[in-house]
């Protein structure tokens, strides 16, 4: 996945020769997640900016929400990087990996802050004009100030502004 | 997703938990000088677990005892015995409430977990927010000495057992929450 994330970075960062004259640079995500370690649910909006190119391969992603589960709600901020594979196809695969904030409030605990690596796989499809559903998993480690695991699943969906 | 986690574990360089074990009826642990989190679950309610430490020389241990933080597991409150060599001697009435007899020598500390307010813990590498007994650190002689986990009330639930302070992760030390993963994460 790193590999892709490189690569297709390298591939945004060429020049484009046939530009969409209508694409737009910013994105708006929302996805529905689940996270599967330590249950919790609830909405993570993204927003995706393409720097390189409206229609390029390169995207900044910038993302927070609000998770909720039996034993803790959680609210992360998300800073990273997105390649895109052939980001004019239909059908879109793409990998990406960034730094999240987790601030955890477990019920009855004082509330704390991870700070994590995360990594990002996942899968979209534009239905409508500028409209796309996806899905997406996301593996998350912890970095400081500990150890820890965390797995998002996110199936939502995307539109241009 | 068990694949992918252990694909970022190779990512860390170095962790800060207890290094993870799962309990049978009887477990020993290999090596009491360095920290561990023993995971276990009391099905029918009149189990005993015995934890076995084997101490190459004394030790002052800290432990707590964790249950599941969430509405359906509030009541359960297992107890905890340290039993061994040099602890002051079962009274009568502490010894009737034991679910095993204490061998001849040794003494014993116990916590029924009997009290109203109970501090709340989170443990983060699986997230989960935790009731606990709090640290306390008991001095263990050298030698041989256990740790009993027991429910008075009969009920069934899920006991995490902290102990020990040294970390080390060698030799494969979180295969154990892949393995059981059902019964680290929630």
């Amino acid at each position: 996945m790193l590999t892709e994330t490189l690569l297709a970075m390298w591939m945004a960062a060429a020049p484009a020769k046939d530009h969409d004259p209508d694409a737009s640079r910013w994105s708006v995500g929302v996805p529905v997640e689940v996270d599967l370690v330590g249950l919790a649910a609830g909405a993570h909006p993204e927003i995706l900016f393409r720097p390189a190119a409206p229609d390029g391969a390169l995207t900044l992603r910038f993302a927070t929400g609000v998770m909720a589960g039996p034993e803790l709600a959680l609210v992360p901020f998300s800073v990273g990087v997105r390649g895109v594979i052939v980001p004019r196809r239909i059908v879109r695969p793409y990998g990406g990996l960034g730094l999240q904030m987790q601030v955890f409030a477990p019920y009855g605990a004082p509330a704390r802050a991870r700070l994590d690596l995360y990594l990002e796989l996942g899968l979209d499809v534009r239905i409508v004009d500028s409209w796309r559903i996806g899905m997406q998993i996301s593996p998350e480690i912890g970095l400081a100030p500990g150890f820890g695991l965390g797995m998002a699943t996110r199936l939502g969906f995307q539109v241009d502004l | 997703m068990r694949t992918a986690l252990l694909l970022m574990l190779l990512l860390v360089p170095e962790a800060s938990a207890h290094r993870p074990s799962t309990a049978d009826a009887v477990t020993t642990i290999d090596d009491p000088t360095v920290s561990w989190v023993v995971n276990g679950e009391l099905h029918d309610g009149d189990e005993v677990f015995r934890v076995k430490l084997d101490f190459p020389h004394p030790f002052a241990l800290p432990f707590e005892l964790m249950t599941e933080h969430r509405a359906g597991a509030a009541d359960f409150r297992p107890a905890l015995a340290i039993v061994g060599p040099g602890l002051p001697p079962a009274s009568d009435e502490v010894a009737a409430r034991l679910p095993l007899p204490v061998p001849e020598g040794w003494g014993v500390y116990v916590d029924f977990n009997e009290a109203t307010d109970r501090e709340v813990y989170f443990e983060q590498v699986m997230r989960r927010t935790m009731y606990t007994t709090g640290s306390f650190a008991i001095a263990l002689r050298e030698g041989p000495n256990e740790v009993w986990i027991w429910n008075p009330d009969e009920t069934p639930g899920d006991w995490q057992l902290g102990l020990g302070v040294e970390e080390d992760f060698t030799g494969g030390a979180f295969s154990d929450i892949f393995s059981h993963w059902g019964q680290y994460a929630y």
